[in-house]
Formats: structure tokens, sequence, C-alpha cells
């Protein structure tokens, strides 16, 4: 164990984000012989490969990073093995484990080829597993406030890493959502959301129903609260995870208790008297670097969770679609969007946070002909919606709100992915597909069909994987039914470019070709890979391939022209 | 039924023939008077709709190319206006400017779809930046205002070094564009007088 960790330890002061610092030429980062496509590899394969762009298809198709094959081996091993630091990078990214005390994390280090890949390792070890998508777009609200990522980077101490990674992110989308209540204490604010705070704790609900109703700022000169305190627990309110330096522990708690939050009060409790005897000693190493006691959203209940509270909020505003005037009190919402005949209540915050459409949208309320409307300067602001129906939006606000769809009609299926290309929530093509595929195990060749060309068009990656794996395994069963026939007619021509044809893309130092997304070549390499062929075969194959897809498209031709006779008679 | 839902699924994916030329001139339309700050008739929810749909149907090249004829047109416009300005040459730059990046933000935040999917999966600028190379392209690198705003600024310097009160905002503004469109350098080293000085003032403006 010693001998395996000798080379990191050599240097202690290793900064994470100085990996291009290290002595190397840059052609030294580039492996000297191509890399190998797989375009039907799996995860492993990609991984073993070095593909990224088959890797970033099958982690956007939510494959499980953490998977075990039969080899008792995880992705990141075979990146690491090969050297592939790119493809180890994106595994890590998507939350491959690669802590040295767990038994793949430890594999990985010990199998990493160079320093570099180690580097690497070492870098993500310490950092926390990557955020869901509603806490992580939360969370980018909260830290955009000047104020609160001051408090935030004060509390990191110097380790900007983490959040210099994500400034950018944010930065990109310029202006996030205006707070409307700033709390100050020690005269430094932090800003926040009536929403999120009520909907976490029933004690700001209670607040901001009373005492606070009119408020946007409050100011608190209680000696027992401290700013550090409500920092970390506004942070936690947003985006589920609590960072807490364990010298600011006993003030959270007196917080806590004060916000009445007792489930956490009492994990907290428990955390200090275990801290009293914990020996540092996954700490010791780490110089400058404040002992910090981290709690993930995943750890806790889930009543206790982001999500549940968020569904508690929006199930109560959908509830209010009525009476609206005398609960607008109780739910906080903010604005009203108008789809079809329905009016939804909801929260600018939750909406500009998950989609940039709607904080374009909110933000230039008082521009174009929307902005001719709200003239009262008190009415909730108003966004009507068109093309879509209310059943279609209700869903998507529940995955806006909870990262999560319950069920999802299958003729529903398609309204949900055309909504989520249009409100720019590209995560919920996977969420809906997700609920999807277990449904789509009985359906009939013509259906299916269907199915590959909505999600080619919606651009839907697992949903048409999975379309194209049963044409390609099932190919003489689809050339059979008309459906299939009369989609080739439809499709665009496979590539007929011989250099991209089978042994050639398989053979070190091709690039993918540039017109990506030919459904006709990616069923070519399925079909070729379900079928098993002998390498030196392959191009026999393909061109048997071709030929039997050009006689079919015949059919098809005579099929439609025959159709046009019958009408005609 | 199931007859029932294809036939429903085709029809959003088949489109009538002259549809793009039909959606691209609402489009069109729509920059056009935005562009003339009629902004408060046009519905963005409708803009933003028709645009994402256009794309969505695979014409994002028309939607991209026609863009950039539109954006330059409209520059060619704002060129003449600027080249005869009446009154002070960096107001009216500064003037048009806003106006421009304003404009853009606004046919940016419509054509949100296009720069979020088309954009990056065929590798093309995005809109922000295309923004500012057309304008690059077509108001600094026009000879004439290139001399008149190497011209007006020198002079403006001159007469702060004369004692004279200057708007230092105009200043900044202007240095700042020059900064934001990578042309600071260029511009400045086409004068080869008073170079350092200069150089050393702007800096000092622009903080």
């Amino acid at each position: 164990m010693s001998d395996r960790r000798s080379p990191v330890q050599l240097e202690p002061e290793f900064d994470a984000l100085d990996l291009d610092l290290l002595d190397l030429e840059p052609d030294d980062l580039h492996p000297t012989i191509p890399l190998k496509k797989v375009p039907a590899g799996d995860l492993y394969e990609a991984a073993r490969a070095g593909d990224v762009d088959r890797l970033k298809i099958l982690i956007e198709g939510g494959a499980n990073v953490n998977l075990r094959d039969k080899w008792d081996s995880v992705a990141l091993y075979y990146a690491c093995l090969a050297g592939h630091f790119e493809a180890a990078r994106m595994l890590l990214e998507a939350g491959a484990v690669c802590s040295e005390k767990t038994f793949d994390g430890d594999r990985c280090h010990y199998a990493a080829l160079n320093l570099r890949l180690r580097r690497l390792l070492k870098t993500y070890e310490a950092r926390p597993p990557p955020l869901a998508p509603l806490n992580a777009a939360l969370r980018d609200v909260f830290l955009a406030f000047p104020g609160n990522r001051r408090g935030y980077l004060e509390q990191c101490d110097g380790d900007y890493s983490r959040v210099a990674g994500e400034k950018t992110d944010s930065a990109s989308s310029s202006t996030l959502f205006p707070p409307d209540i700033t709390f100050y204490i020690d005269g430094q604010p932090i800003e926040a959301h009536r929403a999120i705070l009520s909907a976490r704790s029933l004690f700001f609900k209670q607040k901001f129903s009373t005492d606070w109703r009119n408020r946007t700022e409050v100011r608190f000169s209680s000696q027992k609260l401290s700013y550090r305190a409500l920092h970390s627990l506004l942070h936690f309110f947003y985006s589920d995870r609590l960072e807490v330096a364990v010298e600011d522990m006993p003030d959270l708690v007196r917080t806590c208790k004060a916000c009445k939050m007792e489930g956490l009060q009492s994990i907290l409790e428990k955390e200090m008297v275990h801290q009293k005897y914990a020996d540092y000693k996954s700490l010791r190493e780490v110089d400058n670097s404040q002992k910090k006691f981290i709690l993930q959203g995943s750890a806790l209940p889930e009543e206790d969770r982001l999500p549940f509270a968020l569904r508690n909020i929006l199930e109560a505003s959908l509830g209010n679609c009525e009476n609206a005037e005398e609960r607008s009190q109780c739910d906080f919402a903010d604005i009203h969007v108008k789809v079809g005949d329905r009016v939804f209540r909801c929260h600018q915050v939750v909406l500009a946070a998950r989609s940039e459409y709607f904080r374009a949208r909110l933000s230039r309320a008082m521009e174009f002909l929307e902005g001719n409307r709200g003239k009262e300067i008190d009415a909730i602001p108003f966004l009507e919606e068109h093309d879509l129906s209310s059943e279609a939006f209700e869903k998507m606000l529940e995955y806006m709100y909870t990262d999560g769809l319950k069920e999802v009609d299958p003729d529903q299926a398609e309204e949900m992915f055309d909504a989520a290309s249009r409100y720019l929530l590209f995560p919920l093509k996977r969420a809906v597909a997700d609920v999807l595929l277990p449904q789509l195990e009985m359906v009939s060749p013509a259906e299916l069909c269907h199915w590959l060309i909505l999600s080619d068009m919606y651009g839907v990656v697992k949903l048409r994987e999975y379309c194209l794996d049963i044409m390609a395994c099932n190919f003489e069963t689809f050339a059979d039914t008309p459906e299939f026939r009369a989609m080739l007619l439809t499709l665009p021509p496979p590539s007929g470019d011989d250099s991209l044809r089978t042994t050639q893309p398989n053979a070190p130092g091709t690039v993918g070709s540039a017109n990506e997304g030919n459904i006709l070549d990616d069923l070519r390499e399925k079909w070729l890979e379900a079928e098993g062929s002998e390498l030196d075969q392959r191009d026999e194959s393909a061109a048997l391939f071709d030929k039997r897809l050009e006689m079919l498209m015949l059919v098809a031709e005579k099929e439609v022209n025959d159709d046009k006779d019958d009408i005609l008679v | 039924m199931s007859n029932q839902r294809k036939i429903l699924k085709l029809s959003r994916i088949e489109v009538e023939p002259n549809y793009a030329d039909r959606t691209w001139q609402i489009i069109e339309h729509g920059i056009n008077q935005i562009f003339n700050h009629n902004d408060r008739e046009l519905s963005m929810e409708e803009l933003y709709r028709a645009a994402y749909n256009m794309v969505l149907h695979r014409f994002g090249e028309m939607q991209y190319n026609g863009l950039v004829v539109t954006v330059t047109r409209h520059l060619e416009e704002m060129r003449k206006s600027i080249e005869s300005a009446e009154g002070s040459f960096l107001d009216e730059l500064n003037r048009k400017w806003t106006d421009y990046t304003e404009s853009m933000q606004k046919i940016r935040d419509i054509l949100m779809y296009m720069d979020r999917s088309y954009v990056p999966t065929h590798h093309k600028t995005p809109i922000k930046e295309v923004g500012l190379n057309l304008w690059r392209d077509h108001i600094i690198h026009s000879a004439k205002i290139q001399t008149l705003l190497v011209d007006s600024l020198l002079e403006e310097i001159h007469r702060e070094r004369m004692g004279e009160v200057i708007n230092h905002g105009l200043m900044r503004n202007v240095i700042k564009m020059l900064t934001e469109l990578g042309v600071y350098q260029e511009v400045l080293e086409s004068i080869n007088a008073f170079e350092d000085v200069i150089i050393n003032s702007f800096k000092y403006l622009a903080l």
C-alpha cells in the first residue's frame, strides 16, 4: 500500500488545478497511435478504447459509471489502465468513485498508467459526487448573488478549485433570478427566495406569512446567530448539501433549533459527539484546509430532501389554481403561466433556475408585447404559452420541481420531448425515456419505427439507441414490415463513402464521420456488431447490408406507387 | 387507436413545402422590428416558438445564414448613419453600439434554441460572437469610421490636456467596446505618433 502511494506523497503540495504544470510536452499528452473508435461498444469498451464520443453518448444515456463488468472492473479502471486521460475525466465528472479506500477506487489508483492520471484521480478523490440537475441549478441561483458567493468562498478558504469550475457555467447565463428577501447578520447580507425557504422549513413559512410578510429585508442582531451558520443552512436549503466547518457546528445546531429543523439538528448533534473523538486521518495530509463536515442530501430521509419539499409547494400551488386571491400568501407563487385554458401558479425562481428560456422570458417581462399587459405593479406577472397541452406542461412542471417523473403515458411522450427541447430542459428527455422504455418492450415493429424517428428528431439518445439495437438484432422481422420500408424512404441515405465503412472505421486512426447521426449508418454499424461477422468479412457483410437496404427501398418505392394507383383507381 | 396516434405523429414531422420560407419571414420581420425599436408589437413567445420549430425541422442552417444576412443589412444602415453623424462622432458611435448590443441580446433570446442546439452540434460561432464579429467587420473596419475614431479619440485626449472637461463616461464606453471586440491594439497601432502616451492615457481612462 505505502509503496503504491509513494509517487503521490512525494509532492504533497500538489494543487488540484495544476495538471498543466506537469513537466510534459504538449505532444506527450496525446497518444502516439490514434485512438480506435468503438461506435457500438459498451461503457467498458469505450473506456478502454478512449472513445470519448461513444462514452459521451453512453453517459448521456444514463449509464451507471460505477457498475462492474464480468471481470469485476469498473469503466474507470480500464480508462486508467489504458491511460486515457480525457475518458477518465469524463467518467469522474459523471460521478465515478475513485476513493482509495474503496475496492474500485483502489484498483484505479493502482492501475493508473502515469502520474498525470494518478493526479487526476487524486483531484477527484476529495470531491463530493456531482449534484442532481435540480440541486445544481438552485445552488447556482443561490451562489449567483455576489454576497452569497463571497460567503461561500470565504468558507472554502482558498479552495477555489471547486467553485472556479462551476463559475464559468453560471457566468455565461448572465443574470440569474433576483432574490425577494435579504437577511443581514453582522452587517453581511445573505440573499434568498421565500419560495425555497418556506418549502424547506415550517419556521420560515410561518414567519413569511406573518411577521415578515411584507418585508424585503430582515436584520438579525442576536448574538446566537452567526453569519456562517445561516449561510451553511441556506446553502443546504438550495442544494441539499450541507457544508460546514467543524468549528461552526455548535452555531449551526443553535440555528437549527431556532428554525425548528429537528431532523438536521439531531444529525448534527450526533456528529458533534463523534467529532470529539474523531481523528482527522483523511484531512491531516491536506494543508490549509479547514476541518469540514459535509452532509449529502441522499443521507437524509426522503421527506427531508429538496425534491420532496418542492413537490409539496408545487402541489400546493397547483391545488390553488381556483381561488388564487386569498391563498396567494400560502404558496408564495409569484408567476402565473397560462397554458391552454389552465392557469398554473408557479415560482419564478424554479422556472428561471431550470430553464434558460423562462429566465429570458422573465427577465424580459417588461419588454416585447407581453410587457404591455402587466401595468398594475402589484399584480403577479403573467405568461402565456401556446401550442402545448396543459397536461404536458403539468408533467414538465413536475420534472422542474422534483427532478423526476412518476409516470408518462406513451401518447404523451412526444409532447414531452417537444416541451423538453422547446424549454431547453434537455435532461427531461432522458427522464421521459427512462419511464418510457419499460413500456416499449412489447410494441410492434411499426411503432418502434415511429419511436426511432421521434427520438432522432428530438435527440433522445437513449431511446434512439434502444430502437436501433432492436432493429439490428431483428433486422429480417423489420424488413418484412411495410412501415419500416416506408421509413427507409424518408431517411437521409447512408453515407456511401468507402473510407467510413467496416474494417476502415475500426482501423486505428479513423476519425469519426463529420456527418454524425445518420440513422442508417448507425443501423449498419449495429447490424454488423449483432451479426458478429469476423473482422475480415466485415467489408462483404457491409456491402451485403447496403444491397439489402437498396432492395428494401425499391420495394418501398413500389409500394408507394401501388398505393397511389389504388387511390386513383 | 394505434393508427390514429401514428397519423398524429407524422403530422408533426411533415411540413408544408413553403414552411421554412414562411417561418423565416416571420422571424426576419421580428429581427427588423427589434432593430427599429418596435419590439413592443412583437410577441416573444410566438417568435421563439417559430424559431424553435424551424430548427427542430432541420432548417437551422437557413436560420443561421438568414440571421447573418439580416444583421449585416442593418449594420450597413448604421454605418451610413454613423459616418454622416451631424453632432459628435463618438456620441453617435456609442449610441449605436449600445442599441446594437441590446438588440442582439433580444435576438439571441429569441433564437436561443438555435444557439443551444444547432450552433454547438454544427460547430458554428455562437450568436453573441457573431454579433461582435459583424460589428467589427462592418463598422470598426470601415476605413472612414476608423479614421474618424482615431482622430476623435486623439482630439478628446488633446482637449483634456488643454484643461477642458471631457466626457469620461463616453470615452470609457468606446474603449470598452474596442477591448470587447479585440481590436483595441489594432486600432491603436494605426497611430504611430504618441503611441505610448496614448496607450497610457487609455489605460488610465479605462480603469
